[in-house]
């Protein structure tokens, strides 16, 4: 059997099932009830490390796409791959817990909100650049035109974002938190929210890592493939 | 610096002549925007609804059927660049490759431009639009979009015409990185056609422009990584 991993991130698919556990522990347990929302508002500890892990997934496809550019490493394009799909997973995560969320709490599933609609062309963007590898064949060619738009992609963030918001400032805006912001949310519930983090981050690496490995394996079949039909 | 400008405009020069000559991209654009405005009036009543609703249909229509038809156009002109081998030819000639680029923004601009003109005159007739009144206002709110949806389309539309699926992928990867442009277009437009001032578009007119500053400068950047083979 082909294995590239050693030493300590051998475990780390066992860490994150651990600290995964106790997460999911914390928020239905540890956390206390939200005294407005009620059990809805549990969705959060799920919804917001999601979004997190999303961004900073996609940010990572910028710099590899960056990296990939400049020094024309494969594995930068590899890397960057494994990330926007990974990134994908869990912007699908907060674009499926939103709506959950939301129904009990605003009563209704959707709401045209700045951070919502970001997120979502964020997604439409990444799917995208999940297409346009999908559907190209040459793997040199495919890695510069994903890199191409995995730098343009993330630099329309900040655009789309203040764009989207001035479209909305003629409506009343929902109340994303209840609370004044992080600061005031009691200690129980921070255990919940940063160990979910904690949880997703690994999970991420974990994912990436995964998906990295595949992709190299795939790489290597695709040599030997054309080393054999030379032949 | 003159040799930059010299290459800008030998493409647009090419471009310009060979649509004069075939007329392939610019009628079938015009035909689909038409069409599209024509279809929106079966979908939304005649004139885009009634009462206030109606201008801000109206300006959604116009972008919309403008962003069509320019998927339309784009895809005609890039692949007859990758039938000609343009792209090719054009890694190989030793010019600017951002050159190549701006020469490709300008010419589809120049496209969408006179499609556009086409597009509020029909909007004018069919919708009862004000478009005379605020055609100087209209003017720079379509040029500052234009510029933005070439400049990405252009982009986008060098990249899927050579994927697998040739020009399938083009709307895919271009409208949700034009959002920002549609919605600052749609609401521009809509405060002019509704006889507002700058004071309501002001804002969009600045946002379009941050864009295509932004967009023009790194799809410069990067365009000679999509020329090159």
């Amino acid at each position: 059997m082909y294995r590239d991993e050693r030493g300590v991130f051998q475990w780390l698919p066992v860490l994150t099932l651990v600290i995964l556990s106790f997460a999911i522990f914390a928020d239905f347990y540890i956390a206390g009830t939200d005294r407005l929302q009620g059990a809805p508002q549990r969705i959060f500890y799920i919804h917001v490390p999601s979004a997190w892990v999303a961004y900073f997934a996609f940010f990572l496809v910028f710099i590899f796409s960056i990296k990939y550019l400049a020094r024309r490493n494969p594995d930068d394009d590899i890397r960057a791959h494994a990330c926007a799909e990974s990134g994908v997973v869990f912007c699908t995560l907060v674009l499926i817990t939103g709506p959950i969320w939301a129904r009990p709490v605003w009563g209704v599933w959707w709401t045209w909100d700045a951070r919502l609609t970001t997120t979502l062309i964020l997604w439409m963007i990444y799917v995208g650049y999940l297409m346009l590898r999908a559907y190209m064949t040459e793997p040199e060619q495919r890695a510069r035109f994903a890199a191409v738009m995995g730098i343009v992609g993330f630099l329309n963030v900040p655009i789309v974002h203040m764009s989207v918001e001035w479209w909305r400032t003629l409506h009343p805006k929902p109340v994303v938190m209840r609370s004044g912001g992080l600061r005031d949310l009691p200690d129980s519930m921070h255990v919940a929210l940063w160990s979910t983090l904690l949880a997703f981050m690994l999970l991420f690496v974990c994912f990436v890592r995964k998906r990295a490995q595949i992709e190299r394996l795939n790489a290597r079949v695709e040599e030997a493939r054309a080393a054999r039909e030379g032949a | 610096m003159r040799r930059f400008f010299y290459v800008l405009f030998a493409v647009v020069e090419k471009d310009l002549r060979l649509e004069w000559r075939t007329k392939e991209s610019l009628l079938v654009m015009v035909v689909f925007a038409l069409l599209v405005l024509t279809l929106f009036s079966f979908a939304f009543g005649p004139g885009g609804g009634s009462g206030e609703n109606a201008r801000a249909v109206q300006a959604g229509i116009l972008w919309i059927s403008f962003l069509f038809a320019c998927v339309i156009g784009l895809s005609r002109t890039m692949s007859v660049e990758r039938e000609s081998a343009g792209f090719s030819a054009m890694y190989l000639s030793p010019s600017d490759p951002s050159a190549l680029y701006l020469g490709k923004v300008v010419s589809v601009a120049v496209l969408m431009g006179i499609m556009e003109v086409v597009g509020f005159a029909v909007l004018a007739v069919l919708y009862q639009a004000n478009v005379w009144k605020s055609a100087g206002a209209l003017a720079i709110v379509a040029i500052s979009a234009t510029v933005g949806i070439a400049a990405a389309g252009t982009l986008f539309s060098a990249m899927s015409a050579r994927t697998r699926t040739r020009e399938v992928l083009l709307p895919v990867l271009m409208f949700p990185v034009l959002v920002p442009v549609l919605i600052a277009a749609v609401k521009a437009s809509e405060a002019h056609l509704g006889g507002g001032g700058w004071a309501d578009s002001r804002d969009w007119i600045r946002l379009m422009l941050v864009y295509d500053v932004v967009f023009l400068v790194a799809a410069s950047l990067v365009f000679e990584y999509i020329l090159e083979e």
